[in-house]
């Protein structure tokens, strides 16, 4: 029986935002807390926390899958054996 | 005074705030707004102790955009939804939650007052939907997102700055009661081994959770038992222990909350439930899409099924969220960042295991607080994660600290001079500095794990009579054979002693207080009462020590004060 | 030493006490004659990473111990 954990066991890999910090660091010889409070500004210019409209959006339509899905296992419960 | 001769200090205080963390701290600043003498008892550093010393990524609920605390409590309380945080969120007490809830905005005020930084690096308020497990509501905006990597050292400066009396490296022993009415406490410093004695007019618990009486869902090491999933330092119970040996009435202290994450030190729920409102998606072992699970027993149901285990994943995140991702890890836990990149965690394709079946710690279960947070012993406040009511997380805490400590002068205003009973004092430091006497004997990190072991094997997220009973008779006998030989080498052990005595008696009465909910309802489980009993509904349990022996009482669960409901705010 | 979760680099440790001022097990003591903090108590580290995070020098690091891969 395949195993869905199979593929997707464990990839090493960083986050983005573990290396800008890691970098910042080594460059300036500060502590990590230090590098992220240097980093954060940036990295946070690219996110869109202000744009409510987006971010309700993508809520959404997660919150509709997830109804949906809901509504497929219920209708399997009631409905098959 | 004979009791500058029992201890190696004696402070003389109008409140004793124990516990030095994103509770204590409000409360203790505030208090010296009206004028109190205020003393801050703290087992290790300010700047970074408590579940909030690694940091925090959002703080809520601040009821708002149109939503009521009335509303806010309805939602929380859980009216049959699965939500993100099961457990024993329908006992908590309505009242203190709607006093929480409604000083909410105010909270946020005075924590930047304090020093604190609320906002994001644009200079706005990250305002977000409130987040659950089953996905983000959207509609008003009540949590807070923030940047509180160093909310610690900030709110420690402010404390300082009002001129809070600190006293760091210092461990509470317990608490000095006379003629039924709080004293003060005891309390040793665990670098230089300093016995003190505080005697204080009010004292307020703010220490935290109970957690250390199981082990986390992430295995642990043969040596290395402190990898719990948050600050174990604060995960001893303190607060409940000393409240409950003082005669204060505790309830739900048979309640758990099943784990969610195998992997909890490295992957901590925090960040994934929220995941600023998008939802994980779940799958069985077989790669079918589903939904978790209401309760532990769907999850036996699901194993003879040939499904578990099931497996989270965040691959159907945006790139925008996935960097909320990484923020959240910084912000909560930066260890985060460097643990995963060892371990291999790749957001992006990482399927993780999800293990509702194992039990892990407590929430809304401790003290018995009154909705201005007063325990049932007079003088005696509880805030936070070691009363019934917290409140979500550090913003009900924080919350709860600034209306303490803004009222407390009160209580204070009548409580006359503390006068602590000098036979008690005597006792509870014989109780504590035994340990160092103690030769070959045992170590409490060992004592600690055998009553977590019992926890696990007789306790559990499936519990059963019988099981329950044998487990009290090993507690028992651990208790007999081992706590009078206790050992500590130096003060640092005497500080982990201290521990070991209350996991051990919060243990029991975790197993005792079981055997009072014979029944099955919502996520606890007991496999022989697997039907709900009737008796219970609406009902909660509390918990007390009487001459030495627990005593259990069914209650009703407090019901929201009309006037509350009449103000409606 | 073998693998333990806190280990400290002393090539680039500067003895500021960071760590042992900040750990909230208190797993740390200070060497009097070195002036050099070591982690005397590692059965004790709830891995944390308060110490990794605010050491100036980056000297520390934190092991993800096997036992709990």
């Amino acid at each position: 029986m395949p195993n869905i954990m199979d593929e997707h066991y464990e990839d090493k890999f960083e986050f983005p935002l573990w290396r800008l910090i890691k970098k910042r660091a080594e460059e300036k010889d500060i502590s990590y807390a230090a590098a992220y409070r240097e980093v954060l500004p940036e990295y946070e210019k690219t996110i869109r926390y202000q744009d409510t409209a987006w971010v309700d959006a993508q809520i959404s339509q997660r919150n509709k899958e997830i109804a949906e899905l809901r509504e497929r296992e219920s209708k399997k419960k009631s409905g098959g054996s | 005074m004979a009791l500058q001769k029992i201890a190696d200090r004696v402070i003389d205080t109008d409140v004793l705030v124990v516990g030095g963390g994103i509770g204590g701290c409000p409360t203790a600043a505030k208090a010296t707004e009206h004028g109190l003498n205020v003393t801050l008892l703290e087992k290790s550093r300010l700047e970074r102790s408590g579940k909030a010393g690694q940091g925090l990524d959002e703080v809520g609920i601040f009821p708002r955009e149109g939503l009521t605390a009335l509303e806010a409590i309805k939602i929380y309380t859980g009216s049959g939804s699965a939500a993100a945080r099961p457990g024993a969120r329908a006992y908590v007490n309505p009242n203190a939650l709607y006093r929480i809830f409604t000083r909410a905005m105010w909270a946020l005020e005075e924590l930047e007052r304090l020093g604190v930084n609320m906002r994001y690096t644009d200079g706005e308020y990250g305002w977000m939907p409130w987040g659950t497990g089953a996905g983000g509501r959207v509609g008003p905006r009540v949590e807070l997102r923030v940047h509180w990597q160093n909310v610690k050292p900030e709110m420690a400066a402010g404390v300082k700055k009002k001129g809070v009396k600190v006293v760091e490296r210092t461990t509470v022993v317990d608490l000095l009661t006379n003629k039924g009415k709080v004293v003060g406490a005891t309390a040793i410093n665990t670098r230089t081994g300093e016995f003190i004695v505080i005697k204080a007019k009010a004292v307020v618990l703010a220490t935290g959770d109970l957690e250390r009486h199981y082990n986390s869902p992430t295995p642990l090491s043969w040596k290395y038992k402190m990898g719990l999933n948050t600050c174990p330092a604060s995960s001893s119970g303190d607060g409940h222990a000393v409240a409950y040996r003082a005669g204060a009435d505790l309830t739900c202290m048979e309640m758990m909350r099943p784990g969610t994450i195998r992997d909890i030190l490295l992957l901590q729920p925090g960040q994934f439930y929220l995941n600023d409102g998008i939802s994980a998606k779940v799958f069985t072992a077989t790669g079918e899409e589903t939904v978790l699970p209401p309760g532990p027993l769907d999850y036996l149901e699901l194993e003879r099924k040939g499904l578990l285990p099931l497996y989270q994943t965040l691959e159907h995140l945006p790139d925008d969220f996935q960097k909320r991702l990484e923020i959240h890890f910084a912000d909560e836990a930066m260890i985060r960042l460097k643990l995963t990149a060892d371990r291999g965690f790749n957001p992006r394709t990482h399927r993780y295991q999800v293990t509702g079946d194992r039990a892990t710690r407590f929430n809304n279960t401790g003290i018995v607080i009154d909705e201005d947070f007063m325990s049932s012993v007079p003088g005696l406040y509880g805030i936070g994660e070691c009363t019934d009511t917290y409140g979500i997380g550090a913003g009900g805490t924080a919350t709860a600290g600034f209306i303490v400590g803004d009222s407390i002068h009160q209580y204070v205003s009548k409580a006359g001079e503390p006068v602590p009973d000098e036979a008690q004092v005597e006792s509870q430091k014989q109780a504590a500095m035994a340990p160092l006497t103690v030769k070959d004997g045992v170590e409490p990190m060992e004592l600690e794990c055998s009553v977590r072991q019992i926890c696990e094997d007789y306790g559990g997220t499936y519990k059963s009579e019988g099981r329950l009973r044998e487990g009290l008779r090993r507690l028992g006998s651990l208790r007999r054979e081992f706590l009078p030989r206790l050992m500590a080498a130096n003060p640092h052990y005497v500080g982990r002693c201290l521990e070991a005595r209350n996991i051990m008696d919060l243990a029991e009465l975790h197993l005792l207080a079981s055997l009072g909910r014979k029944e099955t309802r919502g996520l606890y489980v007991m496999l022989d009462h697997l039907q709900k009993d009737p008796s219970l509904d609406n009902k909660r349990i509390c918990q007390r020590l009487e001459k030495g022996k627990a005593v259990l009482e069914v209650r009703d669960i407090p019901e929201i004060k009309p006037e509350y409901i009449k103000e409606n705010r | 030493m073998g693998n333990v979760p806190v280990k400290i680099d002393y090539r680039k440790c500067n003895g500021c006490q960071r760590c042992y001022d900040l750990c909230p097990m208190d797993i740390f003591v200070m060497d009097e004659s070195l002036k050099m903090p070591r982690a005397a108590y590692q059965e004790e580290c709830g891995l944390c990473g308060i110490c990794w995070m605010e050491c100036p020098k980056r000297a520390i690091d934190i092991i993800y111990p096997p036992s709990m891969w």
